[in-house]
């Protein structure tokens, strides 16, 4: 960084590089061309060229909410390849009884239907148990008589 | 963006909400028209989504990278467009256009044309500093060139400009 005064040439260029708003500037050029515009009413007349120029590139503004509109688009394209919910979307997709996740209801409920069934067949009469336990010996009396 | 990285749609859904709509803007302003901004963005936005693990972020910022692939489609776009119409440079269209035909917005639509009519390289160095924001380093990262030859882009534009627009400059700086 030199500590020269910055000449007018030097300073128009440095606005063409680095626009009139010298916060925007390197902080030892922006120094060196403050002292100049303090002191040369040339150098002010190159800021206010400067300054004139960057004023009309402002005036042309974008539309508010040019890009944003995407948001949505971009959003339902991500979403739609996002892993949980493309799982989802395979779970229900198709009509209501054909859907994976109805299909995968189906071995469930029969399985559940299946283990109440035998759950009922298993449960067992005591008097009619005590009577299965006693035919068991008939035959045990008659063997015990061939010895 | 490590969180985009892995597909986390809600990080990508907050990515979405700081830098889509300055692209968007950057986007209209390089080509001219609010629909082709708003296409541009969302292509751009779906390549970082598919590509986001290929980001590495010791080697080039996000929004480096981001406005890297904007402006590579937008020149893809116009290139195409130019070899089925034959049009050199895309005209300024504003989707908002107000019926009226006040001074401002012809100065506006002078400007536009002024800019417009810069060589396209001339033209992204000053959109991204003076528009977008970004110092002469982020902006020459983008451009892939050294600060030096993007100063010098923005040199040749902005004396490009000043001739081009003289009469409007002369009468705001007086």
């Amino acid at each position: 960084m030199s500590n020269e005064p910055l000449s007018l040439e030097a300073l128009a260029l440095a606005f063409d590089r680095w626009g009139s708003d010298l916060a925007r500037w390197p902080v030892g050029e922006a120094r060196r061309a403050a002292a100049l515009i303090e002191t040369s009413e040339a150098a002010r007349r190159i800021l206010a060229e400067a300054h004139a120029l960057d004023v009309l590139l402002d005036s042309d503004s974008a539309p508010l909410g040019v890009g944003g509109r995407a948001r949505a688009r971009i959003l339902e394209v991500v979403l739609a390849n996002d892993p949980a919910t493309r799982f989802l979307g395979w779970l229900t997709r198709g009509p209501f009884l054909l859907r994976p996740a109805a299909l995968a209801l189906i071995p469930l409920l029969i399985g559940l239907g299946a283990g109440i069934g035998v759950s009922g067949i298993g449960h067992t009469d005591d008097d009619l148990a005590s009577e299965v336990h006693m035919l068991a010996f008939d035959g045990a009396e008659d063997y015990r008589d061939a010895e | 963006m490590e969180l985009v990285q892995r597909q986390d749609s809600a990080a990508f859904a907050l990515l979405l909400d700081r830098h889509l709509a300055p692209l968007g803007r950057f986007l209209y302003r390089f080509c001219g028209s609010a629909a082709d901004a708003d296409e541009l963005a969302q292509e751009s936005f779906l390549r970082i989504w598919k590509e986001a693990s290929r980001w590495q972020p010791n080697r080039v910022r996000f929004t480096t990278w981001l406005y890297r692939i904007g402006r590579n489609l937008a020149i893809d776009r116009h290139r195409r467009r130019r070899e089925l119409t034959g049009e050199a440079i895309p005209e300024a269209v504003d989707d908002a256009d107000p019926a009226s035909v006040l001074e401002a917005e012809d100065r506006r639509r002078r400007v536009r044309a002024a800019i417009d009519g810069l060589p396209e390289r001339q033209r992204s160095a000053l959109l991204l500093c003076h528009f977008q924001g970004f110092s002469n380093q982020e902006a020459a990262d983008i451009l892939e060139v050294s600060v030096d030859a993007l100063e010098s882009l923005l040199s040749r534009a902005r004396r490009a400009l000043k001739t081009s627009l003289r009469t409007l400059v002369e009468g705001v700086a007086s």
